[in-house]
């Protein structure tokens, strides 16, 4: 029933479908997937409509916006189509009404455009085509090879709460950026331990597997308090924004006895992260745009201008001279005048026209919306870390350590802020429970003879 | 696969020092002590890697220094490069620990380095596991093979087989020291300090080989000794760079002590500061500033660590 509702396309508008060209932006279109999606959805639709995390006041869907959108959402649903085992070529009526398979279901009929409707849609067929995770059930432990030299090696996991499209890129962020501090800054975790990115896990499983599994450290969980991204014309220039707020917490994991079923409990929590990126893009101006625009300017500051003209007729000398005596010319005058402020209305009208036509213009070499997240979500990533303050050997001079992210300049990784009383000049923390602080130091008798006399 | 070559025959050296190695164990338990000297080895692996030959030769010379056991592990063959590393062992506490560096000869860029460890109060047939770095996985000795005397055994690992027998012995010669060091340790409170004298050599280990490295490859041995003539060792340490990283092992003969440690540099020593990492994470010492002399060798140093400092200098300097 479910599937055969989807597929009708009830409620469908008139919204066009626009050529697959009409768009240049890089927005995938050959994956059964709501990714990059999100957070346009976000921005447009309610957070009932969208299931994610929404703006608080979303706003209209620029027709434009609209098109592109649903050209987009049932390219996407035609790859869920294809990888659940549609074959081409279609026949010419397809699917029938009610469908009878997976595949038939994630077909958008011809009347489907509304964007709401499509991104429900396309979210039921991305389950279809790529079922929940599920985690691993309590028997299934972790054995991973020692660095010690008994038993295993531990292990951390990194979760997420939140929109998951969103949390997935911050945990594997974090976790990426956490391991190029382990390579380039010296950045350990206690007892070794490895970070296991586990985005779309629920606390829930994390207590399973804390309690049943004693190499189960702890967890890093990351939640994404408030997102939003849009879109904000300025004359000449698009400004595409996106502003993320996440906080991160540690559940640690203990077992005692060691072999006793581990109990956890959070032992750590950072300040929010607020990250804000925006990339500003010239709009090209249209000829009709930048006509008006100059009329409108010229006529703004045109001079008023008077045009008198005088005509004189000379009439020859009657005779007899009449009584009331005799008229040998008259001049006639006219005058035309063209009055500057009674055009001011004209010359705005002519503004807003070209405010009009470069508002609809497509920017040049617009930022792709995904990206610009992405990029903001690795810069969340590096607050994280400098709240988490983990302790790492202090670098030589002129020494950074650097992390590359997936796009956006490479990022300094944050130094170790000691705590008052180990640096000079330190007002820094203790590093968060799950990194490892050394308490001692080494001692120079390890370069002196056993019993210095 | 000539690294793995080379790390597996490192450990056929491992199994000829454990299979005998006593010397350095105080426990009633202690097996025989290796005889110190010359050991001829040969390691033949049945199905080698494309490009790398059958069997391999290579001459280790053994000494000791203190709780500590040395051994260099070089190529008997002429003009052939392999194998070329050093290793240390000796038991502490409850376990062996075997500490090797090695530098592949084909690609002199890669430098390698790992301890292993074995809780085995017996050495023959004894297990070990590489417990650092993490990469390096674990590994044990398959079969000891034979009749076990001092002068001759072999060893079976899963791929290869290692004969060795002694050749004789070997007199490792006096090392030459060129830097006087005076290391000062502050006493706890304000109890005041203490000085001591120490001698250093410090060698550029195969720098043939490390010569033709298409990148920049260190391998530094320090020898400090109680006399500028030679005299009694106190401590060692070797000094390399991995990957654009500085890596440090050191042993103390004396008391028995080690310690791995890691600097984010890789260029100059000056200003650099160490973490131990090994056996335990430790705030390890800083380099102050470093000279270097004509070999490139450094000349003049200063160390600071927690609860103390050194200062090394030209021996002729007299400080």
């Amino acid at each position: 029933m479910i599937l055969a509702v989807l597929a009708g396309g009830t409620g469908a508008t008139s919204t066009p479908v626009p050529s697959p060209s009409a768009s240049p932006l890089s927005i995938l279109t050959n994956q059964c997937s709501t990714a990059q999606l999100s957070n346009i959805v976000a921005a447009y639709l309610p957070a009932t409509a969208s299931g994610i995390m929404a703006t608080p006041t979303p706003v209209p869907i620029p027709a434009n916006v609209e098109g592109y959108l649903a050209h987009i959402l049932r390219q996407r649903l035609m790859q869920c189509w294809a990888q659940l085992g549609g074959h081409r070529p279609l026949p010419k009526v397809y699917p029938p009404k009610v469908p009878t398979s997976p595949e038939e279901a994630c077909w958008p009929s011809d009347s489907e455009n509304a964007v709401a409707q499509l991104w429900a849609h396309l979210k039921f067929c991305e389950s279809l085509v790529h079922p929940a995770v599920k985690a691993p059930p309590a028997g299934i432990g972790w054995q991973l090879p020692s660095t010690t030299g008994s038993g295993s090696r531990p292990v951390i996991f990194v979760m997420g709460i939140g929109d998951p499209a969103m949390v997935g890129r911050l945990v594997s962020a974090l976790v990426t950026f956490l391991n190029e501090g382990v390579a380039e800054s010296g950045f350990a975790f206690v007892d070794n331990a490895v970070l296991v990115p586990q985005p779309s896990w629920q606390l829930e499983t994390f207590a399973t597997q804390c309690a049943n599994s004693p190499q189960v450290r702890g967890a890093i969980v990351v939640d994404v308090t408030a997102s939003g991204g849009g879109t904000t014309d300025q004359f000449i220039t698009r400004k595409n924004w996106t502003a993320v707020e996440a906080t991160a917490f540690y559940a640690q994991c203990t077992h005692d006895p060691e072999d006793a079923q581990g109990t956890s409990a959070f032992t750590w929590a950072s300040d929010i992260v607020k990250e804000e990126h925006h990339r500003l893009t010239l709009t090209p101006l249209t000829p009709l745009a930048m006509l008006l625009t100059m009329a409108s300017i010229y006529e703004v500051f045109a001079p008023a201008h008077t045009t008198s003209t005088a005509s004189t007729s000379v009439f020859p000398n009657p005779s007899p001279v009449p009584s009331g005596g005799r008229v040998t010319q008259v001049v006639t005058t006219n005058q035309t005048t063209l009055n500057a402020s009674s055009l001011g209305s004209v010359a705005g009208g002519f503004l807003g026209s070209s405010i009009t036509y470069t508002n609809s213009a497509v920017p040049i070499s617009q930022q792709p919306v995904d990206e610009l997240t992405w990029d903001t979500l690795q810069s969340v990533a590096i607050g994280l870390m400098s709240q988490m303050n983990c302790w790492h050997p202090t670098l030589g001079p002129k020494q950074t350590a650097i992390a590359n992210g997936i796009v956006g300049a490479p990022r300094t990784l944050p130094a170790y802020n000691p705590p008052k009383g180990l640096g000079a000049y330190s007002s820094g923390k203790a590093s968060a429970p799950f990194c490892s602080e050394p308490t001692r130091s080494e001692s120079i008798t390890d370069i002196l003879p056993a019993a210095p006399r | 696969m000539r690294k793995k070559i080379l790390t597996l025959t490192a450990l056929v050296a491992l199994g000829a020092c454990v299979t005998f190695g006593g010397a350095v164990s105080a426990g009633p338990s202690a097996p025989a002590p290796l005889t110190p000297g010359t050991w001829d080895c040969e390691t033949t692996q049945p199905n080698p890697a494309p490009n790398l030959p059958r069997d391999l030769h290579e001459t280790d010379h053994i000494e000791y220094i203190g709780k500590w056991l040395h051994g260099t592990a070089r190529s008997s063959t002429a003009g052939s490069p392999d194998p070329y590393y050093d290793y240390y062992l000796a038991h502490l506490g409850s376990r062996w620990v075997y500490i090797q560096v090695s530098v592949d000869p084909a690609n002199p860029s890669l430098m390698n380095y790992f301890v292993g460890t074995s809780h085995d109060a017996q050495l023959r047939s004894s297990h070990w596991r590489i417990v650092y770095p993490a990469e390096t996985g674990e590994y044990q000795v398959a079969e000891v093979l034979g009749q076990s005397t001092v002068r001759q055994f072999s060893i079976k690992y899963a791929d290869l087989t290692q004969v060795c027998a002694n050749s004789g012995s070997y007199l490792p010669p006096a090392p030459a020291a060129t830097l006087k060091c005076t290391t000062t340790r502050l006493e706890p409170g304000d109890a005041g300090a203490a000085s001591f004298p120490s001698y250093l050599s410090i060698t550029k280990m195969a720098a043939d080989i490390t010569a033709n490295a298409k990148v920049p490859t260190y391998w530094w041995q320090g020898v400090a000794t109680n006399s500028p003539s030679g005299g009694r060792i106190i401590y060692e340490y070797n000094i390399f760079s991995i990957q654009g990283r500085f890596y440090s092992i050191e042993i103390n003969g004396d008391t028995g002590s080690y310690a791995i440690a890691e600097s984010t540099a890789a260029q100059d020593l000056a200003n650099t500061s160490w973490t131990v990492v090994y056996p335990q994470l430790e705030n390890g010492f800083t380099f102050g500033s470093v000279t270097y002399g004509a070999d490139a060798l450094p000349q003049a140093f200063d160390l600071y660590f927690a609860d103390g400092y050194q200062h090394c200098g030209p021996l002729r300097a007299g400080r």
